[in-house]
């Protein structure tokens, strides 16, 4: 347990020493694409785009969560308040080089919210095209692909919790912010759908 | 040349990318099946309800088909309609549609929108270089060294070319496939890889594309996970 609380905030060493990196600006075009594109197939209907980047977060989520506790070797996290912090403080560090605030926790210390830098590497020189479609502003979820990582990365360490954005700055809200809320502690046991 | 030729403000893990990058195939082919899923039951459905309405017959018919609310993935519910397409297997490359047209096309053209925008800011960026581009063989070079130094922190390695307008790359480790393995063999490995390439075949298109040069860009693995790149443009160099 010590040896996990000493490593609890390094996340500047491990991405200074122990990440390979590459551009932000590549990762925010090809994010960029994808989304536009899903735009696009799905005839603008946001809210099948939202749950596309949902999806593929999650996906990313349940296999990222191993390159994190390999790279971290944090270890059990004894309140939810810690989760949230390694969240932000290693999690978004190592893998986006930005750590959000965490803000706004709830009186039973259940949940709370992470307020994300603006721009975030997922949302530079982003601007939505709210002229030529109102709807835009109301229903897409940009970076909706990150509430779909966590609440993977979450579940594989038995964390049952809800994670969805409920300001973002790109809507022409003042802080983009995604809220998290712990619903339970799952118990050791194999997935569903394992084999 | 082996500093990054972008300006080094901000940077992202690379992974992050390869984690986005390599759930693009997946994606692919949710999307496809769900519009492919969609389009038929558009043409059955009735009549009237297609010849009624006018310019919002799209978004009417297919919100039945749609959905109209977020719905947050969970561990025990399906992907999509696909068997067993649930959250972290892969039976999603068991789908017949995985060498469809229409998800390679889709796979490609999200490579190619991406090269294409690559290319501008590559250039952009590296005109404090020294090197100039003043033929095709100088863009195939850019491919080589900037675009994929940038993509993949490695270089090409190996291009040869007729001289006739094909030129055939070599990168002898693709990262985005030297992790996959099924646990059915090789050859199944193989035969699923096939299609992840697509993403590249589509970044190189971009990238000649936005320098005027139409081609025909293909892609085979030679000896996993070394892929020969075919590159045909219509050039005499």
């Amino acid at each position: 347990m010590s040896k996990s609380s000493n490593n609890r905030y390094n996340g500047d060493d491990i991405w200074k020493n122990n990440t390979e990196k590459i551009n932000s600006e590549l990762f925010t075009l090809t994010y960029g694409s994808i989304v536009s594109q899903l735009c696009r197939d799905f005839n603008h209907n946001y809210h099948e785009v939202n749950n596309q980047l949902d999806k593929m977060g999650y996906n990313i989520g349940l296999r990222l969560i191993e390159e994190f506790l390999a790279k971290t070797g944090v270890g059990r996290c004894s309140t939810f308040k810690e989760t949230v912090e390694v969240i932000s403080k290693l999690g978004f560090k190592i893998f986006l080089n930005i750590t959000p605030q965490i803000e706004n926790w709830s009186s039973d210390n259940k949940s709370c919210s992470l307020i994300l830098p603006d721009p975030n590497p997922l949302t530079e020189f982003v601007e939505l095209p709210n002229l030529k479609d109102a709807e835009i502003l109301k229903e897409l979820w940009y970076s909706q692909i990150l509430c779909g990582v966590l609440r993977g990365a979450l579940q594989m360490v038995q964390l049952d919790v809800d994670v969805n954005f409920v300001k973002d700055t790109l809507r022409g809200d003042d802080k983009t912010e995604i809220r998290l809320k712990l619903n339970k502690f799952l118990k050791d046991e194999v997935p569903a759908g394992e084999d | 040349m082996t500093q990054d030729i972008l300006d080094s403000q901000t940077y992202v893990s690379s992974s992050s990318l390869y984690y986005l990058l390599q759930e693009l195939v997946p994606t692919s082919i949710r999307v496809s099946h769900k519009l492919l899923d969609s389009s038929p039951s558009t043409s059955t459905s009735t009549a009237a309800s297609t010849a009624s309405t006018t310019t919002k017959i799209t978004s009417t018919n297919t919100s039945s088909l749609f959905t109209d609310k977020d719905e947050p993935t969970t561990l025990d519910h399906q992907l999509s309609s696909i068997p067993k397409d649930l959250p972290g297997t892969v039976h999603v490359l068991d789908s017949s549609l995985l060498n469809n047209d229409e998800v390679t096309l889709r796979i490609e053209s999200y490579g190619y929108n991406l090269g294409i925008k690559l290319a501008e800011i590559l250039l952009y960026k590296s005109n404090n270089n020294g090197t100039k581009i003043v033929d095709i063989l100088d863009i195939m070079k850019f491919v080589c060294r900037d675009v994929w130094k940038c993509l993949y922190n490695k270089q090409m390695d190996n291009l040869r070319t007729n001289h006739r307008g094909t030129f055939v790359l070599v990168d002898s480790n693709y990262k985005l496939i030297s992790n996959l393995n099924s646990a059915k063999g090789i050859n199944d490995t193989l035969s699923k890889s096939k299609v992840y390439l697509w993403l590249p075949c589509g970044i190189i298109r971009g990238i000649l594309s936005n320098f005027g040069i139409e081609s025909n860009v293909t892609a085979e693995i030679t000896q996993f996970p070394a892929v020969t790149f075919n590159i045909h443009t219509s050039i005499n160099n």
